[in-house]
């Protein structure tokens, strides 16, 4: 009797384990059903996967992706011409949306190609309050730095950038130059906020 | 013995193979990511500010003999003296984009007579040390009127001041007075 006992208790240790395996075996094809169907194909190369348009940044609403050259330095002095000066401002407002039905994460960074050295000087106001600098302060492109912004899904944020030529001691040097140029460059990175 | 330890390794397994596809989940989550960069270009506005006399383009340094610009009443004299005054006339081309404003200023403390006050010199259209505005692709006559006040003050010390520039003076006119700069300002577009 005890001898039997001890089967029917093996026997129900194997089934509870057997069934362990099984839900470990049912989970694991959920997984893969889920990184096969939602992600991509298993053995994509996750360093370099395909940009998913989760957001979209457009400018009186055009999208970026279909501007050569952004409005930034439309300089109402010169008839709206993309021409800057010393102690010239201006101001530039563009939109990020979030275009998928998540929650998303993203960073503002910026860069200049300033061979002239010019001094410009930048801030930025996210929907009219600013995040970067303030009222009385500008800061040099590389602070116009805005990180981990997280924007709800199908939802909009609007910026204004501000800039300014602040002056400084090249300021003759540089306009008689036969040609001066200045470039300056918005990047915006996102990822799923998870 | 050998059928539990079995088991036990499949769940082992199945347990590391779970953790392993977890991981890969979220690495291929976290890698799942987009970006969008813009660019904008400026060209910066000219600077082109030329200083003429005449046709002539003036030189970074030039003389003018002041004598020869007298409007006073000793204007037929081949030197200034204390209440002597007059003006003369620089063409001003403005080839670059930005309006410029001209001022002329005196830029010598040789002599405290250009330092205290009583040599004076005034730009047309100067209102309150703005100076003469000179828009850009044009180009405008600056007149630069100069005056040699005769009576300064009541307390005699711009007349010591005067004595001792004409004792020193050894009367050649060509001797340089005083220099004056003409500058050229951009104006300031906020203003």
């Amino acid at each position: 009797m005890q001898e039997g006992e001890q089967v029917k208790t093996k026997e129900e240790q194997v089934k509870k384990i057997v069934l362990i395996i099984i839900i470990l075996i049912l989970l694991l094809i959920l997984i893969f059903y889920i990184i096969i169907y939602r992600i991509g194909k298993i053995g994509y190369e996750v360093s370099n996967p395909t940009p998913i348009n989760t957001l979209e940044i457009t400018q009186n609403n055009i999208s970026w992706d279909k501007i050569e050259d952004l409005d930034i330095f439309n300089n109402p002095e010169f008839n709206n011409e993309k021409i800057v000066v010393p102690m010239s401002k201006g101001s530039y407002e563009f939109v990020i949306s979030n275009t998928i039905n998540e929650k998303i994460k993203y960073s503002i960074m910026a860069e200049e190609v300033n061979d002239l050295n010019i001094n410009m000087k930048y801030r930025l106001k996210l929907d009219n309050i600013y995040v970067v600098g303030d009222k009385d302060t500008w800061v040099d492109i590389k602070d116009l730095i805005l990180q981990d912004v997280i924007v709800p899904k199908n939802s909009s944020n609007i910026y204004t950038l501000e800039w300014y030529w602040e002056e400084s001691n090249n300021d003759t040097h540089i306009g008689s130059q036969v040609y001066a140029e200045y470039k300056c460059r918005i990047k915006i990175v996102s990822e799923l906020f998870t | 013995m050998k059928k539990r330890s079995g088991l036990s390794r499949a769940v082992v397994l199945m347990l590391v193979l779970t953790m392993l596809a977890l991981i890969a989940i979220a690495g291929t989550y976290a890698k799942y990511t987009a970006g969008a960069t813009g660019t904008a270009t400026a060209v910066v506005g000219k600077w082109d500010i030329n200083f003429l006399n005449g046709e002539e383009e003036l030189s970074q340094n030039f003389t003018i003999d002041l004598a020869d610009t007298m409007t006073s009443a000793d204007s037929t004299n081949d030197f200034i003296q204390p209440g002597s005054s007059g003006s003369f006339t620089i063409k001003v081309k403005n080839d670059g984009q930005v309006p410029a404003k001209i001022v002329a200023e005196v830029s010598d403390s040789s002599s405290s007579v250009f330092t205290s006050g009583q040599f004076t010199l005034e730009t047309t259209g100067d209102t309150e040390g703005e100076g003469e505005v000179v828009n850009p692709k044009s180009e405008k006559e600056v007149t630069i009127t100069w005056s040699w006040t005769y009576d300064k003050d009541s307390t005699g010390a711009a007349d010591t001041q005067d004595t001792t520039l004409g004792e020193a003076s050894d009367g050649i006119a060509t001797k340089t007075l005083c220099n004056i700069t003409l500058k050229a300002t951009q104006v300031d577009p906020n203003a």
